[in-house]
């Protein structure tokens, strides 16, 4: 993995890493991938690939309301909030 | 302008919000304007933890959109996680479809701005789960986030770029918007956002098969304005090709004070979404049964009303349009039509459903189907004015006063004294003074102004306080006089 | 003290006593809370211990006592939760700094059961942060110690449950697995944790960490106690779309003695293969002891494709889920914000600084695993190998009843060893992860001590939902162990100090 690919791979989930960080991520990360390789080697040839181990189909719910959670409950746990609402650094439109 | 120069190329991704209850994946109600994160619970403000359960009633109203826009129905049907960060996204991914849509490939016949039959194909029409809303103070270093509007069930129904002028798309989203309240799969109010188009749009030498560069043209917030932006971008990028410049892929955004797009985002800042089954949500099957019923309860869709009403029933196609433009008026109508006995006169009853009740509806601000008048009532008020016993004119105040009580329409007429004078011997002495007192009027008549018949007859009505059969009135002075020019 | 101490005594003791009137629960709850004071220091299984909320929950259900209304299965039970599991009463941090302070506004669908079930929840138990590790060395907040031996760790990443039962601090606990982090921890630590059938047991509330491999299950000292718990854990949850739809049997009524003539599999990468000498040769005398009882073993020689994939297959599959699950920690809507210039910077500096070295990093592999041209070779492939790994055990399980083998290829291992390199830690996962990948039910149970005097697990897997059959077995094995859990030194000292060791 080069180190532009680790760089967009941060930005890409918005992780902040310091030189160091990402140095280490990566050899980190390679040393991974190399373990990795068996998977690569596996006849997957018209095998689906498998999403959920559970019942197969779900089972959608009614369209009736059930309770929810009041807003103090909701809001009580956010950093920042004003006029009921979650307050976050500006979102340039 | 060298506009033949050059065909545009369109397609439309349309957001409706679909009328049911609750939210897709919680039990929140889905209402509009209510205060600030006041329908909000675990699941939709994406707590830790939090599970989302399908709407059993989202999927029945999105398989209702796509059997009324003829969608290949999924025979199972599946969720991604579409990953993006934005404050208004709870979880930091939005569910949405990717590989398994509940609607592929469908189509939507209309009438374009030429008179010419299109039909432009549905590349597909999806299940997903809307955002919440972002507010931005004026002037302040913070936005603030609502996350009432998070989870509301959202259909993304996208086009082939099949459409080629501004005019066309906007033909295309008034069919998909009466088709959809058809089906009653959305309010489609585009001010309250049940409603949201996306254009994408490019251009291409006429006649060449290649598609152009295209751009993605946001916020664009009425049918009006998507063709006003379609317009100014096509103009746009016209004029960058024959500068010799090429169209640059990227997001725009319409700004409607100033008549413009602008660029939003360029394609290198695109997203990549790395799409991928949700895990929290197995698969869904549509069983064949179940999708032939709801087939079975669609109502029937207005291009098919307006043929029946133009072709059997002799309505003209301008009142056909009015009356089938709203599912609730075409419901309406046909409930009179029903009423009326045979031989009935239909065109009368369109006349008066175009001309009045809806009038009555709209001064009223409500859907027809909230008046109190009935279509019974209205064809018994279109029977008085058949056969003579109110005028049209008095036929309007019948109504209006039908919608206030609850009177019958002969009860109506009695009160108000509505009834005309269509008895011969009680008008024809009114006939007789007019004539005598006007001997000017009744000479310009004989002397062959046939104008002056009607001011005649204007004055039988206004001695009758606007009682006379206006016709029998003329009968009468033209038995008298003689006719025109003697 | 009056009557029996509490501490070492069965779930099942405690609950018939409370219920008899023979013993308030608020004398159970004030010898947990002791029991805690006296470990604390030396485990720190717990990261938050709700001692008023105890009491009083106690003083509650002593009253349905006087009133005569007293029922539940787990009636005056003191029971420990892994801090990933919301509870409305308690904070709810997933060992991480992301979380620091979060209340949730909700219970989990599991705390909904316990609590009508009239247990008493002591308070919530250290783990790696969000579930990612095998050590509980991933815990921002502090490591967990293993009872038998304060310098190894106790496992992970439900270290803090395993520990606190292995301590004798609760009888019983809640822990999650995902790809090991019950059955791995009980190993470690000479306990008895179960992993249901992936379905069995709602994962509302269960903070996600990979959604389709995430488990909640019970650590006790004893098979019995354990069967009650996953009892009343399991069954049916409609605000879980991933619930199956069975009702599960009452476990505890169906445990056996008996192993006779029970075809039990066994591959060599589950056991001869097993490195550690100490290790292998309490497998081997488990599998001797079982045999001697009359089951059937059964060589399974083709399943070495399993041990092959499965670190592989269960490491990009569970990142890259998680790189979503863990998505939503933004700094926005719960959480600290760290401040920064603006959005963009805000995201990643909080993220940045609040996760924690190894959720950095699986963070970062999953979003790799996802990311276009990349998804194919990496998380579609190993989505394929995972349907691969199912359709190996599905033949398998044609063969034999259970499978059984090692739980962990290690025994404890001390502090600080391995949490520097991630590829070994990751190996220490290689005999759970397959069965987290199939969704099998999975139990670890206590089978003796290596010379060091460290305990070593005996695992036994189950085809899907044959939580009640590898439940059984579990239990016949106890009982030709003579081991009802393998409590901790210190326990055992503190056991012969007290009135009913």
């Amino acid at each position: 993995m080069d180190p532009g690919s680790i760089d967009a791979i941060a930005r890409l989930a918005r992780l902040d890493l310091d030189d160091d960080a990402k140095q280490r991520v990566q050899a980190e990360l390679d040393a991974i991938l190399e373990t990795f390789r068996t998977l690569a080697d596996v006849d997957v040839e018209g095998v689906p690939p498998l999403f959920h181990v559970g019942d197969p189909v779900g089972r959608p719910r009614e369209d009736e309301p059930f309770d929810g959670a009041s807003r103090d409950e909701i809001l009580r746990n956010a950093p920042a909030t004003r006029d009921g609402c979650y307050e976050v650094p500006r979102v340039l439109e | 302008m060298s506009g033949a120069a050059y065909e545009s190329v369109i397609g439309l991704e349309v957001h409706v919000q679909l009328a049911t209850r609750t939210k897709l994946f919680c039990g929140c109600l889905n209402v509009y304007g209510a205060d600030a994160n006041t329908n909000v619970c675990s699941v939709c403000t994406g707590q830790p933890g939090a599970l989302p359960v399908l709407n059993g009633f989202a999927l029945e109203l999105a398989v209702r959109a796509g059997l009324a826009l003829g969608c290949a129905i999924a025979s199972r049907t599946k969720f991604d996680r579409k990953n993006y960060f934005y404050p208004d996204l709870p979880k930091g991914y939005q569910i949405s479809q990717l590989e398994r849509p509940v609607n592929g490939e469908g189509s939507l016949r209309f009438v374009n701005e030429a008179g010419e039959e299109r039909v432009v194909r549905i590349a597909r029409a999806h299940l997903e789960e809307d955002a919440g809303k972002t507010m931005h103070p004026d002037g302040d270093r913070s936005s603030l986030v609502d996350l009432n509007r998070a989870g509301i069930p959202l259909l993304e129904i996208v086009s082939a770029p099949d459409l080629r002028t501004p005019q066309e798309a906007y033909r295309y989203l008034t069919e998909l918007k009466r088709r959809l309240r058809y089906a009653r799969v959305s309010e489609c109010d585009m001010e309250k956002g049940s409603l949201r188009c996306d254009a994408n749009v490019s251009i291409r030498p006429a006649g060449a098969t290649e598609l152009g560069t295209r751009t993605e043209i946001k916020n664009l917030n009425s049918f009006r304005n998507v063709e006003r932006a379609l317009a100014h971008e096509i103009e746009r990028q016209t004029a960058v090709v024959e500068e010799g410049g090429s169209v640059v892929q990227e997001t725009r955004t319409w700004r409607e004070d100033e008549e413009r797009t602008e660029t939003l985002r360029s394609k290198e800042e695109a997203e990549d979404y790395r799409y991928f089954p949700d895990p929290d949500l197995p698969e869904f099957e549509l069983e064949e049964e179940r999708v032939d019923a709801i087939r079975a309860a669609l109502p029937e869709m207005p291009d098919v009303k307006r043929a029946r009403y133009v072709g059997s029933l002799g309505i003209p196609e301008a009142t056909a349009d009015v009356l089938t433009a709203d599912r609730d008026a075409a419901e309406w109508f046909d409930a009179c039509v029903a009423a009326l006995p045979d031989g009935g006169d239909a065109k009368g009853v369109a006349n008066a459903v175009t001309g009045v009740v809806l009038a009555l509806a709209n001064d009223q601000g409500v859907s027809i189907a909230d008046l109190r008048l009935t279509p019974e009532r209205l064809v018994e008020v279109v029977g008085l004015v058949d056969d003579g016993t109110i005028s049209r004119q008095a036929a309007r105040k019948v109504i209006a006063e039908l919608d206030a009580g609850d009177e019958a329409p002969a009860e109506v007429v009695e009160r108000l004294g509505l009834a005309q004078v269509s008895d011969e011997d009680a008008l024809g002495a009114t006939v007789d003074e007019v004539i005598a007192a006007q001997e000017k009027v009744v000479e310009d008549y004989r002397g062959g102004n046939e104008n002056a018949l009607n001011a005649l007859v204007g004055g039988v009505m206004k001695a009758t306080k606007g009682k006379a059969n206006p016709q029998l009135a003329r009968e009468l002075l033209i038995r008298r006089l003689g006719g025109a020019g003697g | 003290m009056s009557g029996p101490s509490p501490a070492f005594r069965s779930a099942v003791a405690l609950r018939d006593d409370a219920l008899a009137g023979k013993l308030r629960v608020a004398e159970i709850v004030e010898e947990t809370l002791a029991r805690v004071a006296r470990t604390e220091p030396t485990i720190d299984a717990f990261l938050h211990v709700d001692a008023d909320g105890a009491r009083a929950r106690a003083e509650e259900l002593d009253r349905r006592v006087a009133a005569g209304e007293a029922s539940g299965r787990l009636f005056g039970v003191p029971i420990a939760v892994k801090d990933n599991i919301c509870t409305r009463s308690m904070p709810t941090t997933c060992g991480s700094r992301m979380l620091e302070g979060y209340l949730p506004p909700y219970d989990a669908h599991v705390v909904e059961r316990l609590l009508a079930e009239g247990a008493v929840l002591i308070g919530k138990t250290n783990c790696d942060e969000f579930g990612m590790g095998s050590s509980t060395e991933n815990s921002a907040f502090k490591p967990t110690r293993n009872p038998h031996d304060p310098t190894r760790v106790p496992g992970g990443s439900s270290g803090g449950s395993a520990a606190a039962v292995a301590a004798g601090v609760v009888p019983l606990a809640l822990g999650t697995d995902t790809g090991g982090s019950i059955r791995q921890p009980a190993s470690l630590c000479g306990v008895v944790g179960f992993k249901p059938t992936y379905g069995a047991v709602s994962r509302r509330g269960l903070v996600a960490f990979a959604s389709s491999l995430d488990q909640i299950g019970p650590f006790g000292a004893s098979v019995l106690d354990v069967a009650h718990l996953a009892s009343a854990l399991a069954g049916h949850d409609p605000h879980d779309s991933t619930s199956a739809a069975f009702e599960p049997p009452d476990y505890a009524s169906l445990l056996s003695r008996s192993v006779d003539g029970l075809r039990l599999g066994v591959h060599e990468d589950f056991l001869e293969k097993i490195k550690d000498a100490g290790v292998k040769e309490r497998l081997r005398a488990a599998v001797r002891q079982l045999r001697d009882a009359g089951a059937r073993i059964v060589r399974l020689d083709d399943l070495d494709f399993l041990t092959r994939v499965g670190i592989p297959t269960y490491y990009l599959v569970a990142t890259a889920e998680a790189s979503a699950n863990l998505a939503r920690y933004d700094g926005m809507r719960y959480g600290p914000r760290e401040e920064a210039a603006d959005l963009a910077a805000t995201y990643a500096r909080t993220r940045g600084a609040r996760f924690g070295d190894e959720v950095r990093r699986r963070i970062l592999l999953g979003t790799f695993a996802l990311r276009a041209g990349h998804k194919d070779a990496y998380y579609e492939r190993a989505c394929k190998v995972r349907r691969l790994v199912q359709r190996a055990f599905a033949a398998a399980f044609e063969r034999v009843d259970l499978m059984i083998g090692g739980t962990s290829p290690v025994a404890a291992f001390p502090l600080g060893r391995n949490v520097t390199d991630p590829v070994t830690m990751y190996r220490c996962d290689a005999l759970t992860v397959p069965a987290s990948l199939a969704g099998l039910p999975a139990a670890s149970v206590p089978c003796g001590r290596t010379a060091e005097g460290l305990p070593v697990g005996l695992q036994i897997l189950g085809p899907p939902r044959a939580d009640a059959e590898v439940l059984s077995c579990a239990s016949a094995f106890e009982q030709l162990s003579g081991r009802f859990g393998d409590l901790a030194p210190l326990a055992v000292e503190a056991a012969a100090e007290g009135d009913d060791a």
